[in-house]
């Protein structure tokens, strides 16, 4: 029997990368799960789910024998985060577990950065985040238990050169949690932040982020960008498979973790070990 | 802080109306600066404080003028982009800025359960784009001209978590993130960006009902209460920061010659800071 027997987890970002395997490795533990994904691209971002992804997330999770409810939802709006927990609601009855994973890729130097890069950066990675837990934490609080995790980052843990908006929206992303653990902690819902390396995701493997890493090459191909992603971490490792933040995700949602709320949880192969707090 | 280390600078002020804001903004006047102020925000509907207006904008320009240097009063709205970008292009009037100092910032107080759109949108709005726009416009002017020093101003719920301030939290957060960040940046370019952050001040913005009784951790509370429980848990036993400490810091971090201090965080913080795991 898996660790999350029945439990409903709701999932936003889940079209593919993170999301989706957040989604599969809850429901092969016995979870039901809400899917959501904007399913569009926009324009500054990494490559981002579509709807025929998110139709692969849902059959990915029937194919473990559990149920997976998917919509389309825009995490900057929170309107339709509402609606979000209102179909979770409506399907399951309740909500054990959120993960609030959506986010996109986006970079600059900071002296031309774009308004459209920063803006969109803290409308979806930092507003998103607030807008799914506000949306939910009222349910939450009316049934007295829950899990939350939020997709923070290691670049929440530093600064970040050609990533200022991507740091400011995953350092505030550990505030908010860190807030809100403190308000639900009286009710034994815990609030937990995830601050992974680079994950091999769409938002790690294409052609921008490749040429972020090696300006001095034309065409930058996988194996050429691997040392350079390495040199972060002390374990040399260029980047996290999606197994490796949904272990961490799942322990986090868990019993097992039912006294721990407030953190932000490294994984990233000793990166955390360069930082001072 | 009456040595003249500012003659003939250019400082740009936001929140510039009053409070820490008006307060660095005259100790610069009287470290030899001219100073452009930005604050008179239009109406918002989340303070439950008012709003500093135009008129007081202008006599905190007057007081600059009154200690012999050149000001400017610029009634902006932070939010907007292009307001930021043109209260820049007017405080070109008295120079290059070189120093620029981020304290635009609304307050409010809200479970995260039941905060509002506006409560969430006004703080990131204000507290975060504010000073991502400033220094948008200012990195560029400074790497083109002889650099510069950044000053971000936030409270301590940048540093931890903070009950019934999850929004006010996670601005203060985000802009360390991206003080940080540009410090990275410009760690070469001749810019030190820092950030200061202070347990609560006893200026409008905190006497408020609200934040006294988030002070205080209960409804009903009023300001002895909610002095009595910062008190408590400020192990240097006072309730609030004196503004002048935290303006004797700016003027630390703006003044100082060299870019070896760069990317850090002061705590001003009656000894909270020793909660901080370093």
């Amino acid at each position: 029997m898996g660790r999350f027997e029945d439990k409903v987890v709701v999932i936003t970002g889940a079209a593919q990368g993170q999301g989706r395997e957040h989604a599969v490795r809850f429901a092969r533990e016995g979870a039901d799960v809400v899917v959501s994904d904007l399913c569009e691209q926009i324009p500054c971002a990494s490559p981002m789910g579509s709807e025929e992804g998110l139709a692969e997330t849902v059959s990915l999770v029937e194919e473990t024998g559990r149920r997976a409810v998917s919509l389309r939802a825009d995490v900057r709006e929170p309107a339709q985060m509402a609606a979000m927990r209102d179909a979770a609601l409506e399907a399951y009855g309740r909500i054990d577990v959120l993960i609030a994973n959506a986010g996109i890729g986006a970079f600059g130097a900071f002296p031309e950065m774009s308004d459209e890069t920063w803006r969109e950066m803290i409308a979806i990675n930092l507003g998103g985040v607030a807008h799914a837990v506000r949306a939910v934490a009222p349910h939450m609080l009316e049934r007295g238990q829950g899990r939350i995790v939020a997709t923070s980052s290691e670049v929440g843990r530093e600064g970040g050169p050609n990533n200022a908006n991507y740091a400011s929206a995953k350092w505030g992303v550990i505030g908010f949690v860190k807030s809100v653990a403190i308000e639900l902690a009286p009710a034994g819902i815990t609030v937990n932040a995830l601050a992974p390396m680079s994950v091999a995701t769409p938002m790690c493997h294409n052609p921008a982020t490749y040429a972020l890493f090696r300006p001095d090459l034309e065409d930058p191909s996988p194996e050429d960008v691997a040392g350079a992603f390495g040199t972060l971490n002390p374990m040399g490792v260029p980047w996290l498979d999606s197994s490796d933040t949904a272990d961490a995700a799942l322990f986090l949602a868990s019993e097992e973790a039912k006294y721990i709320t407030g953190v932000c949880l490294d994984v990233a192969g000793g990166w955390n070990a360069f930082h001072a707090a | 802080m009456s040595a003249p280390a500012f003659e003939g600078r250019v400082a740009l002020v936001t929140g510039g109306g009053r409070g820490v804001g008006a307060a660095t903004a005259l100790a610069l006047a009287e470290g030899g600066a001219d100073v452009a102020l930005l604050d008179a925000p239009p109406a918002l509907q989340s303070p439950s404080y008012p709003l500093t207006d135009a008129e007081q904008l202008e006599a905190v320009a007057e007081q600059v003028r009154a200690r012999g240097r050149r000001a400017a009063a610029i009634p902006t709205d932070v939010r907007d982009h292009g307001a930021v970008k043109a209260a820049f292009a007017a405080a070109a009037q008295l120079g290059p800025v070189e120093l620029l100092v981020v304290c635009a910032g609304v307050r409010s107080v809200a479970a995260v359960g039941e905060m509002t759109d506006a409560q969430w949108d006004e703080t990131v709005d204000v507290n975060l784009h504010g000073a991502y726009h400033a220094l948008r416009v200012a990195v560029p002017e400074m790497i083109a001209g002889d650099g510069g020093r950044i000053v971000v101003v936030c409270g301590d719920e940048g540093r931890r978590g903070a009950p019934l301030l999850s929004h006010q939290a996670a601005a203060a957060w985000g802009a360390i993130g991206l003080a940080k960040s540009v410090a990275i940046e410009t760690a070469d370019a001749g810019i030190a960006v820092n950030v200061v952050c202070t347990t609560p001040l006893d200026t409008t913005m905190f006497r408020t009902p609200e934040s006294w009784q988030q002070a205080a951790g209960e409804a009903g509370a009023g300001e002895e209460e909610a002095a009595h429980a910062l008190r408590v848990r400020h192990p240097r036993s006072e309730a609030y920061v004196p503004v002048e400490r935290v303006v004797e810091t700016a003027l630390f971090l703006l003044g100082r010659p060299g870019e070896e201090l760069t990317g850090s965080v002061v705590d001003v913080a009656m000894g909270l800071s020793a909660l901080n795991s370093c």
